[in-house]
């Protein structure tokens, strides 16, 4: 058994870079850039970068700034990727270790209940959630957690199974260890890695979503920055002011890259498919 | 012996399903152990010796048959009852590597019988596992390292330490020194020897190694194909096999004397499956003195005095 050390590529490490800094914007942009730039400045309405007073990306509709939009639709997103991403996690890991521990039958069942959920296209059940609920922040989330567990479950069982037929579970049992006991000292301990790689792709694909639901005028009060809905915007102009539309789409498309590299980068550098289980 | 055996196991199958079809890796087996007795457990892989080890522990379920441990009906227990009577019996694992949590460290492996049993905490706790390592021979400057820190004897001194931390009085060794390098098979050996002693426990030792076996049990009973083909004390077992299945296995165990070469009577072909038993006596196919009977009708182990063979030739001798 060779023992790599968990480190990661140098694309993987680009990936993390841009993944912090989307963290760091997120949490601290708002309070460095302020929200003056939100405000109405009809004199620069779509005014494009360059032209005197206007933004360093130019200005929006009723003469946004671009760059403090975007400052504060990343906040947005943020939050809400990332606490549906939490939520993902946190019931697939329990609905997983769960099912892991069912007879065969039940597993079965629930195996069946999960595939109906991944069947079903994930952005249309959020698309009508988020259209239906009330617009705010829970209800955003909620649109975007609504399917995406069932996947992170699918992943947590097949690793818990793997890891229960191992003999270090039935040494545990054959010591007279209760089954939550098996369960949090001798099961769950292995399955944080691939959970961890889940999570990245689901914030990932949570961010994309968010931006889709807001590009349709979905899921948040009018008004609320958010990339969608810049990009909605900049589709509107799309021959007037390019700019409008190919700034918010390069911080969607460099962000939900970011975290998915991010996420084969930990899958590599943690060895999850390999099964490595040295510390 | 008038007393009761410590461990009887009577008329034991378990199946598994494997792609839907269900197969007796454990077919009917009965068995005892005394107090104190070894039992050698031997079969080549696949006869289902391991299953065997864990049933007797409830590890897999029975499918039927009755297990007795003391005073207790092993597979009638309720969860609760059955996790506080492991304490009494114990097993050590063929590849100690596996069977050690590689996040754990060795402290808190051979801990873990004291903390579910709530056996001892605090200082007790560190120093009963001293305790335990200076006997299995580890250096306490162990405790705080991983399994695989350690040299794979080591492993399986821990292994072996973990299992008698909660003291039991059965010890199952399902292959214990089968992984292990030459050099040290006979130390871990030697030192289940003296644990054995010391402990005065009960064992079930399982292998396929019949030198290991010889040095080690009392008794030894024959597995092939989920069951028992003979049973009988160590020497008596050596000096005159009854079943033909066993002399075949003792044939082909490589003698250490080049001028003791033997007339080779190696069993003709591989073991057959267990998902595809022969009719009749699962060895015939393979059986040098086969009849027409023995391809009809299975032969029942019968039991004469401390011995016993399951073959229509030799049942009745």
């Amino acid at each position: 058994m060779s023992r790599r050390r968990a480190r990661m590529r140098g694309a993987d490490r680009a990936a993390a870079v841009v993944a912090l800094a989307y963290l760091a914007v997120a949490l601290l942009g708002p309070a460095l850039c302020g929200s003056a730039g939100l405000r109405l400045a009809l004199p620069l309405d779509l005014a494009p970068p360059g032209r005197a007073g206007a933004g360093l990306l130019g200005n929006a509709d009723n003469g946004v700034d671009v760059l403090t939009a975007l400052v504060w639709g990343a906040r947005t997103s943020l939050m809400a990727a990332g606490a549906a991403t939490l939520v993902n996690v946190g019931v697939g890991l329990v609905v997983g270790a769960l099912a892991a521990s069912l007879a065969p039958r039940a597993q079965a069942l629930v195996l069946r209940v999960l595939d109906v959920l991944l069947a079903f296209p994930g952005i249309l059940l959020a698309i009508y959630l988020a259209a239906v609920l009330p617009p705010s922040m829970p209800s955003l989330i909620l649109a975007l957690s609504a399917t995406g567990w069932a996947g992170t479950a699918r992943v947590v069982r097949t690793r818990a199974l793997e890891i229960r037929a191992r003999d270090h579970v039935e040494a545990a049992r054959a010591l007279g260890a209760t089954p939550l006991a098996v369960l949090t000292r001798h099961v769950l301990p292995f399955v944080w890695a691939p959970l961890l790689v889940q999570g990245s792709f689901a914030l990932s694909a949570a961010i994309l979503a968010e931006a889709s639901l807001a590009f349709l005028g979905l899921g948040l009060p009018p008004g609320t920055p958010s990339w969608g809905g810049l990009l909605d915007e900049g589709v509107a102009y799309l021959f007037v002011a390019p700019h409008l539309a190919i700034a918010p789409g390069l911080c969607i498309t460099a962000a939900v890259l970011a975290f998915h590299v991010l996420g084969d980068g930990l899958r590599d550098a943690l060895d999850v498919r390999l099964a490595r289980v040295a510390r | 012996m008038s007393e009761a055996p410590l461990l009887e196991a009577t008329d034991v199958s378990v199946r598994f399903a494997l792609r839907r079809r269900a197969f007796a890796a454990v077919d009917g087996v009965s068995l005892a152990i005394a107090q104190g007795e070894t039992l050698g457990l031997v079969g080549e892989s696949g006869s289902g010796k391991s299953t065997l080890g864990r049933a007797l522990l409830r590890l897999v379920p029975l499918a039927s048959g009755r297990v007795r441990f003391a005073e207790h009906d092993v597979g009638a227990l309720d969860p609760a009852t059955l996790r506080a009577l492991r304490r009494r019996m114990q097993m050590v694992f063929q590849d100690a590597s596996a069977a050690l949590n590689p996040r754990m460290t060795v402290l808190d492996l051979v801990a873990e019988g004291l903390d579910i049993h709530q056996l001892a905490r605090g200082p007790e706790r560190a120093a009963r596992v001293r305790a335990l390592l200076a006997q299995v021979g580890v250096d306490e400057g162990a405790l705080p390292a991983y399994p695989h820190e350690l040299s794979g004897g080591q492993r399986q001194r821990v292994g072996i330490a973990r299992a008698l931390a909660v003291e039991p009085s059965l010890l199952v060794c399902d292959e214990p020194t089968s992984a292990l390098d030459a050099s040290v098979r006979a130390q871990v050996l030697n030192l289940l020897v003296d644990l054995r002693e010391q402990r005065r426990l009960t064992m079930l030792f399982i292998t396929h190694d019949l030198g290991v076996v010889r040095h080690i049990s009392d008794r030894v009973a024959v597995m092939y194909l989920g069951r028992i083909f003979e049973e009988a004390p160590t020497e008596a077992l050596f000096e005159a096999p009854r079943h033909p299945y066993t002399r075949a296995l003792l044939a082909s165990a490589p003698v250490p004397d080049p001028t003791q070469r033997k007339a080779f009577v190696a069993p003709k072909g591989e073991a057959a499956s267990a998902l595809d038993p022969p009719s009749g006596c699962a060895f015939h196919p393979r059986c040098p003195d086969a009849v027409e009977r023995c391809a009809r009708e299975r032969p029942a182990l019968v039991r004469i005095g401390a011995r016993g063979a399951a073959c229509h030739l030799h049942g009745a001798a």
